[in-house]
């Protein structure tokens, strides 16, 4: 018999929850919520109202009393919600309730909410987290909804009693006034214990109270907010199919509240109908149209508009915009450096086929107006920016740099083009630098006056060898490769330090002079280098060979300056010379025989020609010197083995060139020698100077030391001499007069003991004591000590590793 | 730098997986617990040894190579042997097996330094797969090589049909070895399992691996073999009367470690180093070397090997502390193994001097034989000075030195130094023929 009510300020989603206030709740507390008229007013309005007998109570004093205790079945299945909101509800079955301050509550939220907006209602439920929407949904809900339970409450009543063990959502339906029924959005589940309670409710009282407020008649009563609402709701759930509404970007400016002056207008209209702007917003709702002016459904999407009838005043702002605005003088650097090259109707070109249209109008007056049709017509079809679609519109300018198109769009032959490509003279720079106002060949005369002021300044640079004649000779304009290694490498060779500081003698070596073809480290020489070297020098005189010869023993006998193949070829045409009637002539060779040559030497096949033809020369070159100072020197280690290798060889020939010297090794019987060698190469070049130093010849010298990476060179020149050496060695260690002292053995006695010998240590005690006494006055680098100590299998080791560490004990 | 004595023992091996298939090569001063390092009964097993899915384990060893003067020469040679395709030890004339490239695989789309650049060339070059005759055959070659062929080696083969793939390789007329190159055969003791390359089964592989354990187990790793030697040259040195060199009669001053005494056990000839070296080497009938390998005492007329005298002066001159734990009398020690008992042991030395029942003088004793040890005493004189830094091959496991509880296979200590006394006994040729076998 009592009215049952409940109150739902605020409630989760999906929860069937509903917090209870605690029975103590007194009615000022409720009332306490400012604005909220006194529940004794409320309680007077409502008696003062007709009740429906049956579901109204009297509205009982002034105290609410929420008994949470006396729930009804339907209560039983609610889960209380730990957030205490202010769910109220009130049920009783068979109590008077406060129905009327409770109904008041409710009246004084709607209130609320209808005068001071949603704001109050936003705030008076707060706490929950939910969504205003669906609270303000779930309470317009409510208060709709109501309506049709209230009218049948007692049905209704009766009917939910039994729906009362189950919380149930309710699917309550929302109408407005103009929206037919399957706009309807489902509201969220919300807390159907709410809403169920709501329909359980009797609200005779509420009735009255709506009935005056014209609820539902007033469905855009700006007071609720209702509109805004479902808006807002709109945009946050997701979309059904129903008609959209079409957003005039026209109507934009005018009707929104937020006058935003930009394309993005419809964005901010609609930000502005969510009714968010304030108490003093006077929004008066539109009602959203569903349907074009054209009768067709209302869609999202903006029509494209048609280029060639543009309607929007934008993009007509746009073209007068464009037309307008003359064009401006390179204001910039960049654009001043880039000005003359820019075509002046650059941006009218926008496809190829337009492009063509051009060059073909430029050629062909008379079809210009074709082509421009053409053109209007390609850009019809296409989407433009508005932008672009001017340049239609400007027939004029076209005109008029008809002629410019006419020279810049001559479409040149591959051939031709590429010619033209090679023969245009690049300038590069940046653009303060370019954008200057003098001639571009202005700028290249500069270029070479500097070029040519630097070789006169390398060239005297005081240098060890006659730097600035080569510099002065080769005044290659275009290859600043040859003048760099120059002024480098005298530069380098005065400015080199040891590591204390101190200017250090480098024998910096030059092998472009050298008279006869060298061996070549074919890494680092690549073709470009040795092709760009074209100019040719001539050979130096050799006293500057001599010069070298005088550098210190720890000179550094490699020299990374570029070859310069040519200056080998005009060196070896002169050797040529010498001993041309005793070499054969491979020019005249075929092919076939060429390269049985070549395979004779051990080396890969070239492919051209040329290649093998130089390869073989050197060769010969080589086997000649070779012999020829064996012949002079037989018993001192020349490096008479200079093998040319050729130049052009790919870099897997290093690999092969170790190979090599292996095989010639056989030759020489060697046993241990091959196998050493390679290794010891980098310590072989160090200790080499020194052993150089006395009678051999400064050619070959020279190219010994330039040699770095050729292993023959080192090899043959080893096997050839060691043999005495090693005996030597082998004297003075054996005849050195032993020492009994545990602390300083002689090595003999280390070997005798099986230490290890250290090959560093051992080397340096040869040379200091041991060979001295045997009177040996040569100096033994550790290669050669290792090879003594392997031939008379003596356990060794370096204390260097091989990457450059120490080894500590051994 | 300050070198130590020559090890009391150290040897490279060729292991052999269990099937046959794949092989391994090491180096160790101490076989047997190697071994079980990489069969993985003790802690510091190799690498490549230890994959267990690839049913290599058990590991069986094949041969030693033993004699080696030092760590660093055993470690070259291992390395020569396992890299014989590119060691430069080997002239390249007598190399068997070139080096190879492997595939080349397509390039790294960075450019390389030149380092990176070397570094792959060289990656390139595949390692041939060690084989049974490979190994041998290699292993031949490196024994003739200059660069080792008067290293004071020899060879132990352990495992039958291993020693004879190595004669049928030496008899294809490859090359001979030094005059006088000792092979050990070591297997003949003990009976073993008909079909040895058919070990596929685990049990038939653990037996034989056992079988070897025990051959290793008779190998003496210690400078216990030296004790005598060293007492005797101690107390020649303590005469008070001078020696004189017997090669070149002058003064010998017996501080020095060039005082190298005969090791035969009655003999008191004492010498210089470098006169004997001389003398040995003149008698040698192809002169021309520069380290002597054997000769003959000039008192005793007994040959001798370099090495032992090299070796005993080695220990008593830079042996420092491990000299005196050699010579230390045996002491009482709480008995930490069972079943021990003195006679048996005061036979092994005549230093001892009635041991105590509960002798356990480990660096008198093979540790093998003490099964509860499980810690290296670092007293002991088991392994050379520094054996921490010895490594045992190039996988450079370091030697944690754990004695792992392998019970000793060969029965009651008596007869383990009994056959230990014969060991240290035999010298043999290297004919196969006049092979002494062990009994």
């Amino acid at each position: 018999m009592a009215a049952v009510f409940a109150v739902v300020l605020s409630s989760p989603p999906g929860r069937g929850c509903i917090a209870t206030t605690p029975p103590s709740l007194t009615q000022n507390a409720i009332a306490s919520s400012p604005g909220l008229p006194s529940v004794s007013k409320m309680v007077a309005e409502k008696m003062s109202r007709p009740h429906n007998a049956n579901k109204s109570t009297a509205v009982a004093g002034s105290t609410v009393a929420l008994q949470s205790g006396k729930s009804l079945p339907r209560k039983e299945g609610v889960t209380q919600s730990s957030n205490a909101q202010r769910h109220l509800e009130l049920e009783s079955n068979s109590r008077g309730l406060d129905v009327a301050g409770t109904k008041a509550d409710a009246e004084k939220s709607r209130t609320e909410r209808g005068t001071t907006g949603q704001a109050k209602a936003r705030r008076k439920s707060k706490p929950s987290s939910t969504p205003k929407l669906t609270r303000d949904t779930v309470v317009a809900k409510d208060v709709i909804g109501d309506e049709n339970v209230i009218d049948s409450g007692r049905k209704k009543r009766v009917r939910k009693s039994k729906k009362d063990d189950q919380t149930r959502i309710r699917e309550g339906k929302i109408t407005k006034p103009g929206f037919s029924s399957n706009t309807s959005k489902h509201p969220k589940k919300v807390c159907t214990e709410n809403v169920r309670a709501i329909v359980d409710i009797q609200y005779d009282l509420e009735t009255s109270l709506y009935a005056e407020e014209k609820t539902f008649g007033a469905y855009d009563d700006p007071d609720l907010g209702l509109i805004e609402a479902l808006r807002r709701r709109t945009d946050w759930t997701p979309a059904r199919d129903t008609p959209k509404e079409v957003r005039r970007v026209s109507e934009a400016p005018a009707e929104s509240p937020f006058t935003v002056k930009s394309a993005d207008a419809g964005l901010f209209k609609r930000l502005g109908e969510y009714g968010f702007g304030g108490a003093d917003e006077a929004v008066v709702p539109r009602p959203r149209q569903l349907h074009d002016l054209n009768g067709q459904a209302a869609t999202k999407k903006r029509k494209l508009h048609l280029v060639a009838g543009l309607t929007s005043v934008a993009s007509k702002a746009y073209a007068s915009k464009r037309s307008k605005s003359p064009k401006k003088k390179p204001q910039t650097i960049t654009d001043k450096a880039t000005a003359p090259f820019v075509p002046n109707d650059q941006a009218g070109i926008s496809t190829i086929s337009s492009y063509f249209a051009n060059s073909h109008r430029a050629t062909n007056p008379s079809t210009t107006v074709l082509s421009q049709q053409h053109e209007a017509s390609n850009e019809c079809i296409e989407k433009h920016d508005p932008l672009r679609q001017v340049k239609s519109s400007k027939p004029k300018a076209k005109k008029q740099t008809k002629t410019k198109t006419k020279e810049a769009r001559i479409l040149h032959s591959p051939e031709l083009a590429v010619k033209v490509i090679n023969e245009q003279d690049l300038l590069f720079g940046t653009c303060s630098q370019l954008a200057r106002d003098e001639s571009p060949s202005f700028i290249r005369d500069l270029q070479r006056a500097v070029k040519d002021s630097e070789a006169i300044d390398a060239s005297q640079i005081p240098s060890q060898g006659g730097e600035s004649q080569f510099a002065a000779k080769t005044a290659l304009s275009d290859s600043s490769i040859t003048r760099l290694p120059s002024a480098a490498r005298s530069l380098w060779a005065v400015a080199a330090r040891n590591d204390q500081g101190q200017l250090l003698e480098v024998d910096v070596v030059d092998l472009v002079d050298t008279p006869q073809s060298t061996a070549v480290d074919g890494d680092w020489r690549t073709t470009d280098a040795l092709m760009l070297n074209q100019g040719a020098t001539p050979s130096r005189p050799d006293q500057y060979e001599a010069n070298r010869l005088e550098a210190s023993p720890r000179a550094r006998p490699k020299s990374r300056s570029p070859v310069n193949k040519s200056t080998h070829r005009t060196e070896l045409s002169t050797v040529e010379g010498e001993s041309h009637p005793e070499m054969p002539n491979y020019k005249g060779y075929t092919d076939i025989e060429l390269q049985k040559e070549v395979r004779k030497t051990g080396f890969k096949a070239m492919r051209k020609r040329e290649a093998k033809i130089s390869h073989l020369e050197k060769c010969w070159h080589a086997a000649r010197s070779r012999r020829a100072l064996q012949q002079l020197h037989p018993p001192s280690t020349s490096t008479s083995a200079v093998v040319a290798v050729d130049e052009a060889t790919k870099s897997s020939s290093p690999v092969k060139k170790r190979g090599r010297p292996r095989k010639d090794s056989s030759a020489v019987t060697n046993e241990n020698g091959a196998g050493a060698l390679s290794s010891e190469f980098p310590k072989k070049a160090r200790g080499r100077p020194k052993k150089g130093a006395s009678e051999l010849s400064t050619t070959s010298r020279l190219q010994a030391e330039q040699c770095s990476a050729t292993i023959f060179i080192q090899k043959s020149s080893k096997t050839r001499n060691i043999a005495p050496l090693l005996a030597t060695i082998t004297n003075a260690v054996t005849s050195y007069p032993p020492t009994h002292d545990v602390q300083n053995l002689t090595p003999y006695e280390k070997m005798l003991l099986y230490d290890p010998i250290v090959l560093e240590d051992f080397a340096q005690w040869l040379n200091d004591e041991g060979l001295k006494r045997v009177g040996c006055d040569e100096t033994v680098d550790p290669t050669i000590a290792k090879q003594w100590c392997e031939s008379q299998s003596v356990c060794c080791l370096w204390k260097e590793n091989l990457r450059g560490g120490t080894r500590a004990r051994y | 730098m300050d070198h130590g004595p020559i090890p009391a023992f150290y040897c490279c091996y060729l292991l052999r997986s269990k099937g046959g298939r794949s092989f391994y090569i090491g180096s160790t001063p101490h076989p047997r617990r190697r071994l079980a390092q990489h069969n993985g009964h003790a802690h510091g097993g190799a690498f490549r040894t230890a994959r267990q899915h690839g049913h290599h384990r058990p590991w069986d060893m094949t041969c030693l190579v033993t004699g080696f003067p030092s760590n660093i020469a055993a470690l070259q040679f291992e390395w020569a042997w396992q890299n014989f395709h590119t060691t430069k030890k080997i002239p390249n004339d007598q190399r068997l097996d070139m080096p190879k490239e492997a595939a080349k695989r397509p390039e790294a789309e960075l450019p390389l330094s030149s380092a990176e650049q070397q570094r792959k060339k060289r990656k390139r070059i595949r390692r041939p797969q060690l084989t049974l005759r490979n190994s041998l055959s290699n292993l031949h070659l490196l024994l003739r090589v200059p660069s080792f062929n008067r290293w004071p080696l020899a060879v132990r083969f352990l495992c039958r049909d291993v020693h004879k793939s190595w004669l049928e390789h030496s008899k294809r007329d490859t090359g001979e070895l030094r005059d006088g190159f000792r092979v050990f055969c070591d297997f003949g003791e003990f009976p073993e399992p008909t079909v040895d390359l058919e070990l596929s089964t685990d049990a038939a592989a653990e037996r034989k691996v056992s079988l070897t354990m025990a051959i290793l187990e008779k190998i003496d790793v210690t400078y216990s073999g030296l004790k005598p030697h060293i007492a005797k040259s101690i107390a020649l040195a303590a005469e008070t009367q001078y020696q004189n060199c017997s090669v070149c009669e002058h003064v010998l001053d017996p501080e020095s470690p060039m005082f190298l005494v005969c090791p035969s056990e009655q003999c008191s000839a004492a010498s210089h180093m470098t006169c004997l070296a001389k003398k040995w080497l003149e008698d040698q009938p192809s002169p021309g070397f520069l380290l002597p390998v054997s000769g003959t005492c000039s008192q005793c007329r007994r040959e001798h090997h370099w090495v032992d005298l090299v070796k005993e002066s080695s220990i008593r001159g830079r042996g420092g502390k491990r000299l005196a734990k050699i010579m230390k009398e045996p002491r009482v020690r709480k008995s930490k193994a069972t079943g021990r008992s003195a006679s048996s042991k005061d036979t092994n030395t005549e230093e001892r001097a009635g041991g105590s029942p509960k002798d356990l003088q480990v660096y008198l004793e093979d540790s093998l034989t003490d099964v509860n040890l499980l810690t290296i005493d670092p007293d002991d004189d088991l392994l050379p000075a520094g054996w921490q830094e010895l490594v045992d091959d190039d996988d450079n496991m370091s030697v944690t030195g754990t004695e792992s509880g392998i019970p000793r296979r060969n029965g009651s200590p008596e007869q383990s130094s009994k056959r230990r006394q014969k060991l240290e006994a035999v010298i043999e040729d290297s004919e196969w023929d006049s092979a002494e076998v062990l009994d």
